[in-house]
């Protein structure tokens, strides 16, 4: 059993389970992105994100290594264009991860 | 992003203010008030001139109403996807938004044509209420804006919605020809929302300098 905050917890509320995949700041920033869209490129990513090119690639491909986001490279004419979307998985990894974290804290002490 | 999103108390608040900005992302360059209000002032020119011209001919013109106001707007939903793609993508970058399911879509299309005959209808059968048409039609139009602007919450929205049922009480209020009154309604929405997009999108493009390159 986990003690959180001197709280009782059943495993499955523990932080400690908690998707270490979606839980590193930068990757959530980017995982609530996606879940409000149907899909978005790097630029628009790395403009309301505000990271930096190299921290959002690299965050990208750990998402896209999970299975939760799905990367297109294509281009519009000469510009190359990296279209990011969720996957069905990442989709259902997201809410699961909301419903763990609101499990939580709802066991937490007021 | 002025919140951390792994502070579990805000992350469902953090979503709606994210899904809320990317929607207010479609509507940032005034590219949709310009198509619309475009579009407004064209069939409101169609309107104007049915009621000028001889009952006979009004009448074929008329009846051609519904399908041009459906014709109109789908195209400006192509003119909007082409300005955006020339325009903001390049600058700003791309997103796609969820497409509403096939059912609602086609409710969407059946409610536009019906308001179309609707109007059609009124304009040129109208009875002892029609004096009240044109405040009907700004009422319509302004539930159309709420309506779009429910989640994305802009102010210039909202503020377009309450001059939409302003002016059609007024030009209610002071009476004159159903369709020239509904014509000149049509007219000040077209105004004001390509006036307003007009301001938006040279806002926009002064925020956003062309890519590199470009």
């Amino acid at each position: 059993m986990n003690e959180i905050a001197g709280a009782s917890m059943s495993p499955r509320h523990s932080l400690a389970d908690v998707d270490r995949i979606l839980h590193e700041p930068a990757r959530l920033v980017i995982a609530t992105m996606l879940y409000a869209v149907d899909a978005a490129d790097f630029l628009y990513l790395l403009r309301e994100s505000g990271l930096s090119k190299g921290n959002l690639s690299s965050h990208l491909s750990r998402l896209e290594a999970a299975g939760y986001v799905s990367i297109e490279k294509t281009f519009r004419g000469k510009i190359p264009l990296t279209i990011c979307r969720f996957t069905g998985s990442g989709r259902e990894a997201f809410r699961a991860y909301r419903d763990h974290l609101k499990r939580i804290v709802d066991t937490l002490p007021e | 992003m002025n919140t951390s999103p792994t502070d579990p108390p805000n992350l469902d608040a953090e979503v709606s203010r994210v899904q809320r900005r990317t929607l207010q992302y479609w509507f940032e360059d005034g590219l949709v008030e310009l198509a619309i209000g475009s579009s407004f002032l064209l069939l409101s020119s169609w309107i104007a001139t049915m009621s000028l011209l001889p009952t006979s001919v009004a009448g074929k013109l008329g009846a051609g109403f519904p399908v041009a106001y459906i014709l109109i707007f789908l195209a400006c939903r192509r003119v909007i996807r082409r300005a955006k793609e020339g325009l903001v993508y390049p600058r700003t970058g791309y997103v796609s938004y969820a497409r509403p399911s096939p059912r609602r879509r086609l409710l969407s299309q059946l409610a536009g044509a019906i308001v179309a005959a609707l109007v059609v209808l009124l304009v040129r059968k109208a009875p002892p209420i029609e004096a009240w048409i044109p405040a009907a039609n700004g009422l319509f139009i302004a539930v159309l804006l709420f309506l779009m602007n429910r989640s994305a919450k802009l102010p210039r929205l909202s503020l377009l919605a309450g001059i939409a049922a302003v002016t059609g009480l007024l030009l209610s209020v002071r009476g004159g020809q159903t369709d020239q009154t509904i014509a000149a309604l049509f007219a000040v929405i077209g105004l004001v929302m390509t006036a307003g997009g007009a301001l938006a999108l040279r806002r926009y493009l002064r925020q956003a300098p062309p890519p590199e390159g470009a």
